[in-house]
């Protein structure tokens, strides 16, 4: 493994080079990633070279167009280590796959006596469907125990805030109400703190209790390398846009027994295999699970941003992240009156590696105004509630500034968002 | 266009970088007559905004009274700003101001790009109390 070059890299992403002449520093990264120029041009050679609808033409190019699909299904298979293509759900993203595991898989076998759980810690995306089905249902949705905000010393020497699912605490709980709970949903990483979650130890548990679980990797996929079968879980998403690929397309992961349990939730064409006036035999998982013209471009992008992955090494971005979040933390932390709400990694391996995500708020400053004034200087940050309001409310905030970094932004970079991050703080203190 | 919006822009025309615009926009914010903590409640939150933002209306010999207040320093300028540009006016002038005061100051471009400072919720909802 050879150490990256990252002026490379950076010129290997259009939009890098672009803002560059611009000025700005793109530090919003766990919102969404930039795209290399092998996914642009992906997706624009299927445009302009092999445009056609999949899985229903006889033509070559319609032929080219299928395979090509269907060969990203074999490469995100690869990369999540699952143990067939047939694994694969595409979906818009991992709010898709998410709002289709709910409908499709949980909601038929829901009553009104039964659990469903989830975390104070979740994306929207990974509660609100949750809380929509409950709703429908009768169910209940409860809260998974979450450590109490203990200060840890990682081996950085810095104060990590440890907002992991309590697994003790969790296992109490089952052991009482555990026929009652019909699935776990949890995230692999925060996108507030960029914490890692145990979901290798998650999952043993939930299955320990015959409970299924679905896993949303959104801000992980990126960052740390993905293997469903060593977690073990029922489901895993991902949004292709967060890992460098196009939005609009995303990836589900089921296993194939229950798969084929789900209820589509929504109809069309190319999922049938015969379809009378009144009634319809469907295909099998996963083609009944994608109704209609799929993002062939999007899906084919997602494929190539894949590549681009594997082909720089998910250790080398690792690395380069990591490096970046010790400069970064430790110049921070330097900074008056500032809360830091960076997440522990729960995994005993690699414990070094959390991903770099910093949240934080300026005592006495509110977090609009600091966006604000970043957003003058050209440092793209997000700020708010992160789509978290129930982490938000763990934290005891209203929201904060997120600056989420990726292996291809630099040290200069983070000097000059340093430098804006001081000055906005002058300008506000008064 | 009305003499306040005339006054307000005539104050932002003395300041040239956005840091100055924000430092004055700032100290509008703060010399503002206060909202009376009563009213600082979810009756008067003007919700979707990333900051909060309280708007209070009062009415007096046919002319609408605005007092309002913010969570974040720029929010509360922008919040002086518009309540400097329509307090004080009859429900038929208020419907009638679409003069753009941020535009011609200079921070339209600044302060439109999201939905989060709540500039064009504020207006509506001014509006909408002219028109009740």
């Amino acid at each position: 493994m050879s150490p990256l070059d990252i002026n490379i890299i950076r010129s290997k992403f259009p939009f890098l080079k672009t803002i560059k002449n611009k000025d700005f520093i793109y530090f919003d990264n766990a919102a969404t990633t930039q795209k290399p120029e092998t996914v642009i041009n992906a997706i624009s050679n299927f445009y302009t070279n092999e445009n056609s609808n999949i899985h229903r033409s006889v033509h070559r190019i319609g032929a080219v167009a299928t395979k090509k699909y269907e060969d990203t299904r074999w490469i995100v298979k690869d990369f999540i280590s699952a143990r067939s293509a047939e694994e694969i759900v595409f979906t818009s993203g991992a709010t898709e796959a998410i709002n289709l595991v709910a409908n499709s898989f949980v909601k038929p076998m829901l009553c009104e006596t039964d659990i469903i759980l989830a975390s104070s810690l979740e994306h929207h995306a990974n509660l609100i469907p949750w809380q929509m089905i409950a709703k429908e249902t009768g169910a209940t949705i409860k809260m998974l125990p979450i450590k109490k905000a203990e200060f840890i010393q990682n081996s950085l020497e810095q104060e990590e805030l440890d907002y992991t699912i309590n697994l003790v605490e969790l296992k109490e709980f089952l052991s009482t109400h555990g026929d009652r709970v019909k699935f776990i949903a949890a995230q692999h990483i925060s996108n507030v703190n960029g914490g890692i979650q145990d979901v290798k130890e998650l999952t043993k548990l939930a299955h320990s209790f015959n409970i299924p679980i679905l896993i949303d990797g959104a801000q992980a996929a990126a960052h740390i390398e993905v293997n469903v079968q060593d977690i073990g879980c029922d489901f895993y998403c991902f949004s292709g846009h967060k890992i460098f690929g196009p939005t609009g397309v995303g990836v589900l992961f089921g296993k194939s027994l229950l798969l084929k349990r789900f209820q589509p939730y929504q109809y069309g064409g190319g999922i049938v295999q015969r379809v009378e006036n009144a009634s319809t035999i469907f295909r099998e998982a996963p083609q009944n699970l994608e109704a209609g013209t799929p993002n062939i471009a999007g899906v084919i992008g997602m494929g190539a941003a894949i590549k681009f992955i594997t082909n720089v090494g998910l250790q080398n971005i690792q690395k380069q992240e990591l490096s970046l979040k010790k400069y970064l933390r430790s110049k921070l932390n330097k900074i008056e009156g500032i809360s830091i709400y960076q997440g522990h990694n729960s995994l005993k391996l690699n414990k070094l590696f959390s991903s770099p995500v910093f949240s934080f708020n300026v005592n006495g400053v509110h977090h609009y105004d600091l966006a604000v004034l970043l957003a003058e200087n050209n440092i793209l940050v997000r700020s708010g509630d992160l789509c978290s309001q129930t982490f938000m409310r763990v934290l005891g905030v209203s929201g904060c500034v997120r600056a989420s970094l990726s292996f291809y932004n630099t040290r200069a970079e983070i000097d000059a968002f340093l430098l804006s991050l001081k000055k906005a703080i002058k300008l506000l203190k008064g | 266009m009305n003499s306040q919006a005339n006054k307000i822009i005539d104050s932002f025309s003395f300041f040239h970088s956005w840091e100055e615009k924000y430092e004055y926009l700032i100290e509008l914010g703060r010399e503002m007559s206060p909202l009376n903590p009563k009213f600082k409640n979810d009756n008067y939150l003007i919700p979707g905004c990333q900051s909060k933002v309280w708007l209070y209306c009062e009415k007096k010999n046919k002319k609408l009274y605005f007092y309002g207040d913010s969570d974040a320093l720029i929010t509360k300028g922008i919040v002086a700003i518009i309540i400097q540009l329509y307090s004080g006016l009859s429900k038929k002038e208020i419907l009638l101001e679409d003069e753009d005061v941020f535009e011609i100051i200079g921070l339209r471009d600044h302060l439109s790009m999201t939905r989060a400072n709540g500039l064009n919720l504020m207006i509506t909802k001014i509006k909408q109390f002219a028109n009740n």
